[in-house]
């Protein structure tokens, strides 16, 4: 179908992902999307745009019916990310359920599913394709989004044209995790100690999964379809963090004194910390291991912090995640759609771009 | 003498901001709120013995000889407009109104009927504020030269009917919301007139979130603000002076930054401060004194003016992220 006359509805379009996908249908089709907004706090960037909001949530079937309107094709970005596990899975479900119902009572034409590569589980193979079987894990999250494969698979068998998309390592602009997290990562010293870390990364930057997830809309090949976006090649986990490193002015030859974490440490703090950084090894670290294992519980934040400032970085239990040498192919999308992403460095350009204009590079005029 | 005052609004900042200080306040008795929300009605029913709680304007300004106006942007026109035509003195929450022509004519209103009318630019009681009004005022650190103003978070007011995301109803974005306040504090520091200037923003259509402005004063001073709330920014308003640089942080209002002739930065500590209750202190001995309110109308007006200057010549910030966007 022709999205440029497409009438689309968003869910999840206060988020990172969904907040792009509106914001290229302004910009590149002149289309001003519907967006479902549950709480209008995170709503500033998608305001930007000509969109029109519809207060509501998955779980409330009028809100739904209101914003979908009279669109016919949804990206489906919302999912539950509250502290609530039990709330989430009806937000990822029954949310999906009551969204796959009011588009086929409307003819919705399609509907973009965003899944995950993590139904994959927690070790995929060295290399993955759409048709590498799904593992249910302790992982809820991407537990959660092969049960909502699975209600995807449903509607399809009932007449709703679905697509499900499996996206990588998303990073760019606002990307919460893989851009503004990782970068503060390596800023509080996060990525140290990585000489025994070699696995393999696979980043997609947000612009070609969003121009991804528009041809398939525009592709009727890909109804039906699952799809894997992923970048066109797979770099070290080292390559991707020592980027954000070369943005930040931090030296990624070191790898264990945890000076990076003190060069980028607060004006105050990391003077101080620089010049007594062995005196305070020596003097507390033996007392406070077991303070540390206290905070980890009670305060992870402050404890990541404090491991980092000390020379720390990459912890045990991430090991085994960043020493994984998975390849996630892009072949069917390349073919069945033509995708066609931009390669890391490319994407990293605007990245730093970003960055640097929302002032998360430190000493910048 | 007591102020007996009505609420019109008690949403977030209502909620915030002035209803817990009007509890106990000896000068002003709060007598009405007025909130279409009965579930906030109802709620406010039980915390406070007013003459008049409900959704009734009208019934509510019988009871009251001023109003402290808190509703979305779109509603300060009217209603300040029906409580000047009842002989109602007024705070504002901020911005005065959506736009100039509106405040205008409510500034006239209040002019012709002898009626106090403040806005709510809170930021000028902080004592740091005053203390750097007379820094510049006096020379202290020899002639302004330039400023340097960026302020930024996240945006997470707990905006519930959205009304600061719809174009209409708030009237702008981060620039009228955020800018207004930097904008009362910048012409009331500098006391000067902008003589030249340049604006460019992120609006894609919708309200802008990212603004930046190039400004030259009458004087000779020039400078640069930048404001987002899609990001935590350095925060911090710097001033160039002839002899140093002084540097002062919205967020953590009590201290002042000053760096002389290239010295050590030594930190400067004010007085705590309590912005909205001096707000409501001068507001109360403006009416019973028969003299200006420290914020006055027109000052606000100033403020205003400049943001309808900006958004009728903006540009596109260089979001170089955002392909074909942004040239500059």
């Amino acid at each position: 179908m022709n999205l440029g006359a497409a009438r689309v509805f968003i869910t999840g379009a206060t988020g990172f992902i969904g907040g792009c996908i509106a914001e290229r249908l302004w910009l590149d089709y002149k289309i001003p999307a519907r967006c479902l907004v549950q709480n209008y706090a995170a709503a500033s960037r998608l305001a930007r745009l000509p969109v029109t909001m519809y207060p509501g949530n998955m779980l409330d079937k009028n809100s739904l019916e209101q914003g979908l309107g009279e669109s016919n094709v949804i990206f489906h970005c919302a999912y539950g990310n509250s502290k609530d596990p039990s709330l989430n899975t009806r937000i990822n479900e029954e949310g999906l359920q009551n969204l796959g119902k009011i588009a086929i009572q409307h003819g919705v034409e399609r509907l973009i599913h965003l899944s995950t590569v993590a139904v994959y589980g927690p070790e995929p193979p060295e290399r993955v394709t759409e048709e590498t079987p799904v593992r249910l894990s302790e992982d809820e999250y991407g537990s959660s989004k092969i049960r909502t494969e699975a209600i995807c698979h449903d509607l399809m068998a009932r007449g709703l044209p679905v697509v499900i998309i499996r996206p990588t390592v998303v990073f760019g602009p606002f990307s919460p995790l893989w851009t503004i997290g990782a970068f503060k990562r390596v800023l509080n010293g996060g990525w140290e100690n990585t000489s025994d870390i070699d696995g393999l990364c696979n980043p997609v930057y947000i612009d070609d999964l969003v121009k991804g997830l528009f041809l398939c809309v525009e592709n009727e090949a890909a109804v039906g379809e699952t799809f894997i976006l992923s970048g066109p090649e797979s770099i070290s986990w080292n390559d991707f963090f020592n980027a954000y490193k070369d943005v930040a002015g931090l030296n990624h030859s070191s790898s264990s004194t945890g000076q990076n974490a003190l060069k980028s440490g607060s004006t105050l703090v990391g003077p101080f910390l620089r010049s007594n950084i062995r005196l305070l090894r020596r003097v507390i670290e033996p007392q406070m291991i077991d303070i540390y294992e206290w905070l980890k519980v009670s305060h992870p934040a402050f404890a990541r912090k404090l491991s980092a400032l000390l020379g720390g970085g990459v912890q045990e239990n991430e090991k085994k995640k960043y020493n994984q040498k998975t390849v996630y192919s892009i072949e069917k999308a390349r073919n069945n759609l033509g995708y066609s992403p931009r390669f890391f460095a490319a994407g990293m350009e605007d990245t730093t771009a970003w960055l640097i204009y929302y002032e998360y590079v430190p000493n910048q005029p | 003498m007591t102020m007996n005052i009505g609420l019109i609004g008690a949403g977030a900042i209502a909620q915030q901001a002035y209803l817990p200080l009007l509890k106990g306040f000896p000068e002003i008795k709060l007598r009405a709120i007025v909130e279409p929300d009965e579930r906030i009605t109802t709620d406010l029913s039980d915390k406070f013995s007013c003459s008049y709680i409900g959704s009734d304007l009208e019934a509510a300004l019988k009871h009251v000889d001023a109003v402290i106006i808190c509703v979305p942007n779109f509603l300060h026109y009217p209603i300040a407009k029906l409580c000047l035509e009842m002989g109602k003195h007024i705070i504002c929450e901020k911005p005065i109104t959506t736009n100039v022509r509106d405040a205008e004519a409510l500034l006239r209103m209040a002019e012709a009927s002898s009626l106090t009318l403040t806005v709510a630019h809170v930021r000028r009681f902080h004592p740091a504020a005053k203390k750097i009004k007379e820094i510049i005022t006096t020379g202290t650190l020899g002639a302004l030269t330039g400023f340097d103003f960026r302020e930024g978070t996240v945006f997470s007011w707990p905006a519930v009917t959205g009304f600061v995301f719809d174009k209409e109803k708030a009237g702008g974005g981060v620039f009228m919301d955020i800018g207004v306040h930097l904008l009362d504090l910048l012409f009331w520091w500098l006391d000067d007139e902008v003589t030249s200037f340049q604006y460019a923003d992120d609006y894609l259509g919708g309200l802008e979130a990212t603004a930046e402005v190039n400004m030259t004063f009458r004087r000779g001073v020039t400078g640069h603000v930048k404001l987002t709330r899609l990001a935590v920014l350095k925060n911090f308003y710097t001033f160039f002076f002839e002899k140093g640089v002084l540097s002062w942080n919205p967020f953590t209002p009590r201290r002042i930054y000053i760096r002389k002739d290239s010295k050590q930065t030594v930190s400067l500590k004010t007085e705590k401060g309590a912005p909205v209750r001096e707000l409501l202190l001068d507001f109360s001995a403006a009416i019973r004194d028969k003299r200006p309110p420290f914020i006055k109308g027109e000052e606000a007006l100033q403020s205003l003016r400049f943001i309808e200057a900006c958004y009728a010549s903006r540009q596109a910030i260089p979001m170089i992220w955002v392909n074909g966007v942004g040239s500059l």
